[in-house]
């Protein structure tokens, strides 16, 4: 599969598993990055999260690529912590205005149907 | 409807009685006579035969409902039951007659599943032990308490008929109570189009020691009014024995079907091939995919890369300053969604120098994804000239691998 939160611990502490591999860990959330276009801006419809034992990296879609719930989980969180590189959410808005822009982004990306989390 | 009246020599004849005759032989309602049932005790001789000796057409028998079309018909053609023709070896029916219900599990129809005969197995052949993983390509491990559930790819010869390969399941039963599995989900709102169908699901299994009620296989859908059936469990059986479900029906609002392999008594070999799904009540014999197709099934939703070191990887990849660049990977099949990309290390690829030697990476990752194709950007030190051509190729030590993929 690829690597992805396992468990959304805190702030601070995501637990990551990268199955295909067989092991996992605990990261920083800080880690988790936007990949970059070219430009050098930032693409609010992929994250990049790598393993901290084999550092292998994963490039999740914000569709949810390989793992639909935990990838759409992520980005809702990120963006209801750090707010969205686009400047649609900004750090410090109301949650739900964070997983709605994620939402929005999903339905882009795969469709109305892809939306998994409740 | 009385009888004919026998007539005695020397009798008055009646007009009733000439009358009976003349109706029974107009067909007038009420006056004919049945033919009597013909008894015999002949083991040899039918009780019943009739033959035209005319040789062109030898029209036998014709027999007409009450309205004049025809009911039976035997001659030269063969034999007619009105829309139906049996001509020697050959039956002809009329067109959509037979419907699902009347069909035998030896007619083939679509499997709805990917990788249904377990022979195609992407991410390597196991064993897979986590609760979670893939094992054979879109075939997941649900394990449930403390049970334990091993598989991995059966060798060649496992004995089934249609198959290369099948999945081997060792299992013990610890407070799993019956309900690990290995099950593949299909997503009717981003791929399978299933909803208002009806299903059934079969799947052969060959449990080691002949054991009995170690296994059943589970189909179900959601949405109102969903079913969730079951195969009865094996029974004790030296060989591969095919579990059947009932049909289900799906609803019209279902976002996912869901058939599993069901794990209920500890068992160190439990063979498990051959899983079909088919549209219909009736379910139907497991007709193995041209491999060409089977693979390709399964490549919507996994592919992968890998190399051994200086082996190329991606080429077209055109460097944007001395330490980036970057390259586009055509996948090789559309995935069902926009696919993750996971890399080894970065330190695992290199970038191909203008001297054709290595400029190892430092970083690696995918960008601007599609459900076709994937943005890959490898960073390294130093080392790239903007605008330069390069290909991706893997780096010593030479473990460099690319996943894509999808699941919806």
């Amino acid at each position: 599969m690829s690597v992805y939160v396992a468990d959304f611990t805190s702030d601070t502490e995501w637990q990551v598993l990268h199955d295909e591999a067989g092991h996992g860990g605990t990261i920083d959330p800080a880690t988790v990055k936007h990949t970059l276009n070219i430009d050098g801006t930032e693409n609010h419809n992929f994250m990049v999260i790598a393993c901290p034992v084999c550092d292998s990296v994963s490039t999740h879609p914000v569709g949810g690529g390989a793992q639909p719930a935990s990838v759409q989980q992520m980005f809702v969180t990120h963006a209801q912590t750090s707010g969205c590189p686009c400047g649609q959410v900004v750090e410090g808005d109301p949650d739900a205005l964070g997983e709605s822009h994620i939402r929005l982004l999903v339905n882009r990306m795969d469709g109305p149907g892809r939306w998994v989390l409740g | 409807m009385s009888p004919f009246v026998r007539v005695n020599p020397g009798d008055l004849i009646q007009a009733q009685n000439l009358n009976q005759v003349v109706g029974s032989l107009n067909g007038t309602s009420g006056q004919g006579v049945a033919i009597a049932q013909t008894s015999v005790n002949d083991a040899s001789n039918y009780a019943l035969s009739v033959q035209n000796l005319e040789a062109t057409n030898s029209r036998a028998l014709n027999v007409l409902k009450s309205d004049g079309t025809l009911l039976i018909r035997a001659d030269v053609n063969g034999v007619n039951l009105g829309n139906t023709t049996i001509t020697g070896p050959t039956l002809s029916l009329p067109a959509a007659s037979i419907t699902n219900a009347e069909l035998g599990p030896d007619v083939a129809r679509a499997n709805q599943l990917t990788n249904g005969g377990f022979e195609i197995w992407q991410r390597g052949n196991g064993p897979y032990t986590t609760q979670g993983a893939y094992c054979a390509d879109r075939w997941i491990l649900q394990i449930m308490g403390t049970d334990t559930l091993s598989v991995s790819r059966s060798g060649a010869g496992n004995g089934d008929v249609g198959s290369i390969w099948a999945a081997a399941a060792n299992f013990t039963l610890g407070s799993g109570a019956g309900q690990s599995a290995i099950y593949q989900q299909l997503k009717l709102t981003t791929d399978n189009a299933l909803q208002g169908k009806t299903l059934v699901f079969s799947l052969r299994v060959l449990v080691s020691g002949s054991a009995a009620n170690v296994t059943r296989i589970e189909l179900k859908s959601d949405g109102t009014g969903a079913q969730d059936v079951f195969s009865p469990f094996n029974i004790a059986s030296a060989g591969y024995q095919t579990l059947v479900t009932p049909a289900i029906n799906v609803p019209g609002n279902a976002t996912a079907v869901t058939v599993a392999v069901y794990f209920a008594a500890t068992n160190s070999t439990i063979l498990i091939d051959n899983a079909n799904l088919v549209v219909g009540s009736q379910p139907a014999n497991y007709v193995p995919l041209h491999p060409a197709d089977d693979l390709a099934r399964c490549l919507r939703y996994y592919e992968r890369i890998d190399a051994a070191n200086n082996q190329a990887m991606v080429s077209g990849g055109q460097a944007y300053s001395v330490s980036a660049m970057t390259m586009n990977w055509p996948l090789k099949v559309i995935k069902a969604v926009v696919p993750t990309l996971t890399f080894a290390a970065g330190n695992q690829f290199a970038a191909l120098s203008a001297a054709g030697g290595q400029i190892v990476g430092t970083s690696i990752a995918g960008a601007n994804t599609g459900s076709d194709r994937a943005s890959v950007t490898l960073n390294v030190a130093s080392g790239l000239v903007a605008g330069n051509a390069s290909n991706l190729i893997a780096a010593n030590p030479g473990t460099a691998y690319m996943i894509a993929e999808a699941n919806p």
